[in-house]
C-alpha cells in the first residue's frame, strides 16, 4: 500500500517550501487513516439530492406515511419514510404497511417491495391492505366464535387446549399472506389492459413485477394482561422482535422471524405460490407466549442498521426512547454530553435535525457494549432529546416518522418502516 | 469503518504489458483519475464502493488493496512485459477470498464484487488455472474489454459472457471506457437494494464499442 505513496510525485514538489509540505505530509498521514463512518456521513450529507417523484401515470406513493392507533391493551405506532436513495433518484417508497386491532388483538403488517421490480410499490400495498383486513376479519370471527379461545391460550404449552388454539391463530396468519398474494393477482388483472402500465413497463405487468417481502403479527393480550401471546409469518428479508424491556440480558430478545438471505447480501425471497406453500410456510411462522412488552415488525431498511438483531434490537428500543418515541424512564434532568448530532434533512428544505444515538452511548459497536447500555437503559434520560430541549413532533407517530427520515447510518439509504406494538404503557395516556 | 458495513467491492484489472507503453498506459492513468473524481461526487458510490485494483504484466499484483474512495490514492503504473491474464485472475480469486465478506449470522456480507477487466492483447500464461480459481469463490459479475485491434476477444469470453470490444486504444477511447466503469458503478451502488441473484444491470457501452456476442 505505501508502495505507491512513498513515490508520489506532488508530494516532491511541495519539498521546497517547508511549512506546506508539513501540511502536505499532515494531510498524507491524515489520508492513510480511514475516515470514520461519521466524517463519512457528513461529506455525503451535503450531496445527497432530493427529487420529487416522476410522475409517469402510473400508482404514486406518498413520500411517507404514519399512524397511530390507542387500544384497550396499548399503542400501536407505524410510520413509513422513503429511503435517501429514492430521494435521489426520484423514485416511489416502496415499503407499505397497515395494522389492525379490536379489544382482543393487534395486528400489523409490513412490506418491502423488491427494488428492481417496477410495480413493487404496488405489490406491497396490496398485500399489506388485503392482509391486515384479513386478519382483523377473521380474528374478530374466531374470538367471537370461539369464546374459551383465550383461556386456552393460557393452557399448558405443552398441552392439547393450548397448541390446537394456538394453531387457530397461527393458520390465519398464514393465510393472510395466502391472501395477500391473491390480492396481488387481483391487483394486478386490474392493470393488465391498462395502457398507462402497458407504456410504462413495455410489456403486459407480470406478477413478479409486484414482488414483495411479508411480515405479519398478531398479538393477543392474555389473563391479567401481563402474558402475551404472539403468532408471526416472515416471508424474507426484515424483522419482527419481541422485546420485555423488563428482562436482562440476551433473554430480553426474541426473534420472531428469520430473514432468508442468500450468500451476499441483497439476496432475498419474496411472497410467492412457492413461499406460501404448507410446507415453505410452516418454516417461517413463529409463535410464542411471554412477557415481551413491546414487538416490532420493520423492512430491511431498519433491521439491517441494527444487525445482528439479538442484541441490537435493544439499541433500537433505546434509540427510540431517547428520541422521544417511546417514553423514557429515568427522568430528564440536567442533558449531558455527548449531545444529539444534526444532519441536514434530505428534503426540499434541508433543515437540520438533531437526532440522539444509542451508538454514541455505548462504548463501541461490539455485542458486550450493547450488553452494558441495555443495563443503564433507564438511567439514559440525560441524553435524551428531550434532556435537550428538542421534540420532533406532537405525536408519537409524528416523531417516530421525522427519526426515521433523519437518522443517518453510512450505507442506509433505503426505505424504512417500522410499526411499534408498544404493550408497555397500557394504563397511560399519550 | 465499522464492521457492519455492506460495501460494494469494484475490482479494475489492468493490462500494463508492453504493449500499452506510452499513450495508452497515460490514457489508463488520466482515466483512472477521472473514475476517482467522478465517484466521489455520488453519494451512495461514496459510502458504498471500495476499489482495488490489480495489474498485471509478466506477472500479476494487486496494487491497492480494497480502500474506501476517501482513501484512495492513485497508485504509480508503468507498462513493461507481457501479458500475464491468467496470474491477474488468481490474484483476483485470492483478493476476493481475502477482501469481500460473506453473510453469516453475526456479518453483514458485503455485495457482490463488480470485476472490470481491461487488456489490449492475449494472454501470454494459461488463463484455466486462474479461471477455475475464479470458480472457487463467488466473483460476482466479471466484465472484460478487449481493447484496440490486437486485443483477443476469445479469451475473455472464457471468463466471462460481458465482453467488449473497444476499437482503438487513443486517450478519447480509454477515458470513454473509464466514463463507462464509473457509471456501472453507480449505477450499481443504485440498484443495491435489488434482490435475489439477478443479473447486474449496465448502462450500455459507449460509442465504439462493441459487445462480443
Amino acid at each position: 500500500m505505501n508502495e505507491y505513496s512513498e513515490t508520489n510525485g506532488e508530494q516532491q514538489e511541495n519539498n521546497e517550501q517547508l511549512p506546506k509540505a508539513i501540511e502536505e505530509s499532515e494531510k498524507k498521514a491524515d489520508e492513510n487513516k480511514p475516515l470514520s463512518d461519521r466524517e463519512v456521513m457528513e461529506h455525503t450529507a451535503n450531496i445527497w439530492q432530493y427529487t420529487e417523484i416522476i410522475d409517469d401515470g402510473t400508482e404514486m406513493h406518498n413520500e411517507f406515511h404514519e399512524k397511530f392507533s390507542k387500544t384497550a391493551f396499548g399503542n400501536i405506532i407505524g410510520a413509513r419514510v422513503r429511503g435517501k436513495a429514492h430521494k435521489h433518484n426520484g423514485t416511489n417508497c416502496d415499503d407499505y404497511f397497515e395494522t389492525a386491532f379490536t379489544e382482543d388483538f393487534a395486528a400489523a403488517v409490513v412490506c418491502d417491495g423488491a427494488g428492481s421490480q417496477r410495480l413493487s410499490r404496488i405489490g406491497s400495498r396490496v398485500s399489506a391492505e388485503s392482509a391486515a383486513n384479513y386478519l382483523k376479519d377473521n380474528l374478530s370471527e374466531l374470538f367471537s366464535k370461539d369464546i374459551s379461545i383465550k383461556d386456552r391460550l393460557c393452557a399448558d404449552i405443552s398441552s392439547e387446549e393450548f397448541m390446537s388454539a394456538c394453531g387457530s391463530i397461527a393458520l390465519l396468519v398464514q393465510n393472510s399472506a395466502r391472501e395477500a398474494l391473491k390480492a396481488q393477482n387481483d391487483e394486478l388483472s386490474r392493470l393488465e389492459n391498462d395502457e398507462r402500465y402497458l407504456n410504462v413497463l413495455g410489456r403486459k405487468p407480470v406478477i413478479s413485477d409486484m414482488s414483495t417481502t411479508f411480515l405479519a403479527a398478531v398479538v393477543v393480550p392474555l389473563g391479567d394482561g401481563k402474558e402475551r401471546f404472539i403468532a408471526c409469518v416472515q416471508i424474507g428479508d426484515g424483522c419482527i422482535c419481541a422485546l420485555d424491556t423488563k428482562e436482562n440480558g440476551e433473554r430480553s430478545v426474541k426473534l420472531m422471524g428469520e430473514a432468508d438471505s442468500g450468500k451476499f447480501s441483497s439476496e432475498t425471497v419474496f411472497l410467492s405460490q412457492n413461499t406460501v406453500s404448507d410446507a415453505a410456510i410452516a418454516s417461517k411462522t413463529r409463535v410464542s407466549r411471554g412477557n415481551s412488552d413491546i414487538i416490532m415488525l420493520m423492512t430491511d431498511g431498519v433491521a439491517d442498521d441494527y444487525f445482528p438483531a439479538a442484541p441490537m434490537m435493544q439499541r433500537l428500543y433505546i434509540d427510540l426512547c431517547l428520541n422521544g418515541i417511546l417514553p423514557m424512564s429515568g427522568g430528564e434532568e440536567t442533558p449531558k454530553a455527548p449531545a444529539p448530532i444534526s444532519y441536514p434533512a434530505v428534503s426540499a428544505e434541508r433543515q437540520s435535525v438533531s437526532l440522539q444515538y444509542a451508538k454514541q452511548l455505548a462504548e463501541d459497536a461490539s455485542t458486550e457494549s450493547m450488553k452494558a447500555l441495555w443495563e443503564k437503559r433507564d438511567m439514559l434520560g440525560a441524553y435524551s432529546l428531550g434532556a435537550y430541549g428538542i421534540s420532533l413532533g406532537e405525536k408519537p407517530e409524528e416523531r417516530l416518522r421525522v427519526w426515521l427520515d433523519n437518522y443517518n447510518e453510512r450505507t442506509s439509504f433505503d426505505d424504512r418502516t417500522l410499526v411499534i406494538i408498544d404493550l408497555k404503557d397500557r394504563n397511560k395516556d399519550v | 469503518m465499522s464492521d457492519y458495513l455492506r460495501r460494494l467491492p469494484v475490482y479494475l484489472l489492468l493490462d500494463c504489458s508492453g504493449s500499452m507503453t506510452g499513450e495508452p498506459i497515460e490514457a489508463v492513468k488520466q482515466g483512472l483519475k477521472t473514475l476517482l473524481s467522478e465517484l466521489k461526487s455520488d453519494p451512495q458510490a461514496l459510502e458504498t464502493a471500495y476499489l482495488s485494483i490489480i495489474t498485471f504484466d509478466s506477472t500479476a499484483r494487486q496494487i491497492c488493496p480494497l480502500t474506501e474512495l476517501f482513501s484512495f490514492k492513485e497508485p504509480q503504473i508503468s507498462a513493461g512485459g507481457a501479458t500475464a491474464l491468467g496470474g491477474a485472475l488468481k490474484v483476483l480469486a485470492e483478493c476476493i477470498k481475502n477482501e469481500v465478506r460473506i453473510s453469516t449470522k453475526e456479518q453483514k456480507g458485503d455485495w457482490k464484487p463488480l470485476v472490470f477487466i481491461m487488456t489490449d492483447g492475449a494472454p501470454t500464461d494459461d488463463i484455466d488455472e486462474g479461471i477455475n480459481a475464479l470458480k472457487q469463490v463467488s466473483a460476482g459479475n466479471i466484465i472484460a474489454c478487449a481493447a484496440g485491434a490486437n486485443a483477443n476477444t476469445e479469451p475473455l469470453k472464457k471468463i466471462t459472457n460481458n465482453v467488449l470490444m473497444m476499437n482503438n486504444l487513443t486517450t478519447g477511447d480509454m477515458a470513454q471506457f473509464f466514463a463507462w466503469v464509473s457509471s456501472s458503478v453507480k449505477l450499481s451502488s443504485k440498484s443495491v437494494d435489488a434482490k435475489p441473484g439477478e443479473a447486474v444491470v449496465l448502462p450500455p457501452p459507449p460509442q465504439g464499442f462493441v459487445i462480443v456476442p
